[in-house]
């Protein structure tokens, strides 16, 4: 958990959940819609991989090393977040690295 | 490992957080986006640290396992996959997202039963209560497996990720091809969405105010997680290939809002808040791909657009014209037949019962693959009982390999004649005979569905004669004026047609090449006298896989010194940015892809637009508001703007909105049909051959001195590359005498100065300053590369290595190889005042040389330089 919750704000926990969740919207379109139109394919690329984030949620699912229907679908969970973490950042970074400033396309050249 | 101080463990998340949004205000350019996205992977790692050091008991077997497994096939696809196929892996890893969530929420939700079951085994049960004012009352920890709050987020978030995940690998399936891209509208499907949803609702609903006993709480929970895997694949099925930006973009912010709803379930802020900034981010994108396409999200997910083909007024002559064609011919026997199949582009085979007879089929298809290398449309139409069993003919031609796509049943076959060319019946009677939908005749057919062959703008039968079948119905086709009998035997009918074909085809190939040259000759010739070229890309030349050719073509044209820009329309291709990506991945400079609005703001400063593999969005009709298309209102890329247009698109057909083009039928358009990749080739090598002979004439009027100064008076921006040779001239002073005389005249003289060039770091910039050079006009590398593509004369004084072009060139592997260089040769044209015309330091004999943009002036610099001031008329 990202904050503290007491047991004074327990009650309130959904509600602060909710309101985190609607300010992480708002500020994720604030966000988004700078982004020019060139790099939409490594952004939604890039986007998809932070959607793994779930792996997260995974990790708890399958922390216990028990055969019950809980460690078996977190295991399953976890497989299918790594994909989606592993392969979305690796190929965003395959294609942004396509995308070269004039002058540096000599150098980068050079690095590889 | 749970020791973790808090202050620790809420730190590390708000880290997280600021990393991730950091990463993704990266993405505003170019420059920073790759670290962005560096940033973002190592937020995603210190997360995943922290929720390990959370754990009490520590058995990582799974996580481990879990972790290899899932890295080895993401980071095995994303390195393995092409450019072209982008779309589809995106769309995969998207659905891995989902499909995880989902399964978090799920294992949630057993865990909690679990914990349930095992207190009511030990609790009194005659103390629970069941009804919800009880529940209410008690308070729903005492009795329910999970709150109301954390009931309902886990339903949606099942929900969600169950619609992300199934819908996600029916995007994959069909941009991959496994399906087929177009809408497959399922009879009733609005009726199983209603109903599903309708389930999920009610089944959610009492899992929400009945959350014991646990066991059929878990049930209805899976139930709601198999109808939404449902519903992501009826979602997609109907959506058609060009929709899929849109589509795309809304399993992304649905993967986002699936991790988001796995937070709540799970009481995990970190979840929220990153999933909620990747629904947000999906949502714009869906919001901004549809908008490009002018369609409503609703619209879109009904589906079903690009089924019909609406005519517009203009394209009236152009349908006509093969028609005609096709009916003044005389037509006797196969070289009749072999004319007509020349000249079509959709033909369509519909085989009979007399192939297998004739075993035929072999034939044919050698017949069929023949065609289609031609660039001809050939589909198989089946009637449900040609032949002698169910599915006689589709057994036959799949024996002879045919790929069953292109076997089309009757109802697809008779919306394909109309727009047939060319129907080849072979062995077939009575399930192309008109009759049988003629009121006025009583006929043992009347009423049977046939193959309306008589659709088609011409016939060919190879039956073995003209007697009905064999229901002894007379067949009126065979009266047809536009029909051609061929009788006899099938076999060698169709054999005679093919070596028809082959034979003149060296012939019809000298006659295509030339009718051709009407098309890629007047391309050339369009494309040498033009100065601003744009080419606006589409998704036919993903398919054709031309973009590499493309910017071999370019580049060749940017060398002549032509203004090359590329037109990216945002919904071009199958996913947002689908274009950009894939001339990056051809390394063409980011700055040269255009927007919308700033492509519509250069067309009509446009000399020749190419239209490579692109429709639609270049489809003049959706601004034409006397029509109502599916187009109207959205915004195109207005080609039709400038001067000439080369069209480079496989055929003329519409594109996938179905609305025809008028811009075809432009008289400033040129058009080149057949394989993208194979016309913007022979383009090449048509404007690589003249230029040849262009610089062979202007070899001879280049006398030197008198023509660098001819070059220099009439230039405007020109940019000296002072090297070595110059400081051993000790031409510098000269040099500036030259340059201050330019600059006298108006023109605009700058220094380009490597930082390699001289003997010592700044060495130029040393005998430059001597010679009272303001700095300001000393150009570094990045600059000056920036500058050249605007420069008329370029002077190389004394330079070699640094202005070598080989060191760009990646086919080469050389001592410069990737040394960055001063393009030099990116200038209009280049004067070399060199002592010869030896390489330089590295060795590598330099290519500008041979350019024949470049007049070598050999010998001392100092000389050169004064003799050249002199030649344009300055006094000492």
């Amino acid at each position: 958990m990202l904050f503290p919750v007491g047991e004074a704000i327990a009650a309130w926990h959904f509600w602060i959940m909710l309101l985190i969740f609607i300010v992480a919207l708002v500020i994720g379109v604030f966000l988004i819609g700078r982004v020019p139109p060139l790099l939409h394919t490594p952004l939604m690329s890039m986007t998809n991989a932070i959607s793994g984030i779930t792996i997260v949620g995974s990790l708890v699912a399958a922390q216990y090393f028990v055969p019950d229907a809980k460690s078996i679908l977190g295991f399953l969970a976890v497989i299918m977040a790594t994909i989606n973490v592993m392969g979305g950042y690796a190929v965003t970074d395959r294609m942004m690295k396509m995308f070269k400033t004039p002058g540096k396309a000599g150098k980068e050249k050079q690095n590889e | 490992m749970s020791e973790l101080p808090k202050w620790l463990i809420y730190g590390g998340n708000a880290l997280a957080v600021v990393l991730f949004i950091i990463g993704l205000v990266m993405q505003n350019r170019v420059p920073t986006a790759r670290n962005g996205n560096r940033l973002s992977a190592i937020a995603m790692f210190i997360a995943v640290l922290l929720a390990l050091t959370e754990f009490k008991v520590f058995e990582p077997w799974l996580i481990i396992a879990g972790v290899l497994i899932g890295s080895v096939i993401g980071l095995f696809g994303a390195f393995k996959v092409k450019m072209t196929a982008m779309p589809q892996m995106v769309a995969l890893f998207n659905g891995a997202g989902g499909g995880a969530s989902m399964l978090v929420s799920l294992s949630n939700l057993h865990e909690k039963s679990a914990e349930k079951l095992g207190e009511l085994a030990n609790a009194n049960t005659e103390a629970t209560l069941s009804t919800l004012t009880d529940i209410v009352m008690v308070g729903k920890d005492e009795i329910s497996i999970m709150g109301v709050d954390v009931a309902i987020t886990t339903i949606l978030s099942v929900l969600i990720g169950a619609v992300t995940l199934s819908g996600s690998v029916v995007a994959f399936m069909k941009l991959q091809g496994w399906i087929s891209g177009r809408p497959i509208m399922l009879k009733g499907r609005h009726a199983i969405n209603l109903l599903s949803a309708l389930i999920i609702v009610v089944l959610g609903g009492l899992a929400c105010f009945y959350l014991e006993p646990p066991i059929p709480v878990i049930i209805a929970f899976w139930i709601v997680g198999a109808l939404s895997l449902l519903l992501g694949v009826l979602m997609v099925l109907p959506i058609g290939g060009a929709d899929m930006p849109v589509v795309i973009s809304l399993l992304n912010a649905f993967s986002g809002l699936a991790a988001a709803m796995t937070g709540f379930v799970l009481e995990n802020h970190l979840l929220i808040v990153v999933g909620s900034l990747v629904g947000a981010s999906g949502t714009v994108l869906t919001r901004i791909m549809s908008k490009a396409m002018n369609r409503s999200l609703m619209n879109i997910i009904l589906g079903g657009v690009g089924g019909s083909v609406i005519k517009v007024a203009s394209s009236t002559p152009k349908a006509a014209l093969p028609k005609t064609e096709a009916q003044e011919k005389p037509k006797t026997g196969i070289p009749a037949a072999v004319e007509a199949l020349k000249k079509a582009e959709r033909v369509v085979v519909v085989p009979g019962y007399g192939m297998a007879l004739a075993q035929a089929q072999f034939e044919v298809v050698k017949l069929t693959n023949f065609l289609e290398e031609q660039g001809k449309n050939v589909v198989f139409a089946v009637h449900p009982v040609a032949g002698r069993m169910p599915g006689h003919m589709n057994v036959l031609l799949a024996e002879a390999e045919v790929d069953y796509e292109k076997l089309l049943e009757l109802e697809e076959s008779n919306e394909e004649f109309p727009k047939t060319d060319v129907v080849m019946i072979i062995g077939a009677c009575d399930v192309v005979n008109p009759a049988a939908n003629d009121p006025s005749m009583d006929t043992p057919l009347s009423g049977m569905p046939i193959l309306e062959a008589s659709k088609a703008k011409s016939i060919i039968v190879c039956n073995l004669d003209a007697k009905p079948g064999y229901s002894g119905v007379e067949n009126p086709l065979y009266d047809d004026p536009k029909t051609m009998m061929l009788l006899g035997d099938a076999l060698a009918t169709i054999t005679g047609i093919r070596s028809g074909l082959e034979e003149p085809e060296e012939g019809a190939a000298a006659d295509a090449s030339e009718a051709e040259e009407g098309g890629v000759p007047a391309a050339v010739a369009a494309l040498q006298k033009a100065e601003r070229v744009v080419v606006v890309p589409g998704y036919g030349m993903a398919l054709a896989q031309a973009q590499f050719e493309v910017v071999k073509l370019t580049n060749f044209l940017e060398e002549q010194g032509k203004n090359v820009v590329f037109a990216v329309h945002p919904v071009a291709g199958r996913m947002p940015g689908h274009m950009n990506v894939l001339l990056a991945e051809a390394e063409v400079d980011y700055e040269k892809l255009l927007e919308l609005e700033e492509s519509n703001e250069e067309f009509p400063k446009t000399d020749v637009v190419m239209i490579i593999g692109a429709c639609d969005v270049v489809n003049p009709a959706a601004n034409d508001p006397s029509m109502d298309t599916p187009l109207s209102g959205m915004p195109i890329l207005e080609a039709s703007k400038a001067k000439s247009i080369i069209v480079c698109n496989l055929d003329a057909r519409p594109g996938y909105s179905g609305v025809e083009n008028p811009l075809y039928d432009d008289p400033k358009t040129l058009m080149l049909l057949g394989d993208a990749l194979g016309t913007i080739k022979a383009i090449r090598s048509g404007l690589d051959k003249p230029q040849g002979a262009a610089a062979a004439t202007q070899a001879p009027s280049e006398g030197g001195i008198p023509s660098a100064a001819e070059a220099l008076k009439k230039a405007e921006r020109i940019v000296v590359v002072p090297g070595y040779g110059m400081a051993l001239a000790q031409a510098q002073f000269e040099v500036i005498r030259l340059t201050n005389f330019l600059e006298s005249q108006g023109k605009n003289v700058l220094f380009a100065v490597h930082p390699v060039a001289g003997r010592m770091p700044g060495h130029m910039n040393v005998l430059l300053a001597e010679a009272e050079v303001d700095y300001e006009k000393l150009l570094e590398l990045e600059e000056s590369n920036a500058e050249f593509p605007r420069t008329d004369v370029v002077m190389i004084i004394g330079a070699c290595d640094v202005v070598n072009p080989a060191a760009n060139d990646p086919t080469m592997d050389t001592p410069l190889s990737g040394m960055p260089i001063l393009e030099a040769s990116q200038a209009k044209a280049v004067i070399v005042c060199n002592l010869d015309d030896r390489p330089g330091y590295s060795g590598v004999e330099n290519p500008l040389y041979d350019d024949p943009k470049t007049t070598m002036l050999l010998g001392d610099a100092l000389k050169t330089i004064k003799d050249i001031r002199k030649a344009l008329g300055s006094s000492d």
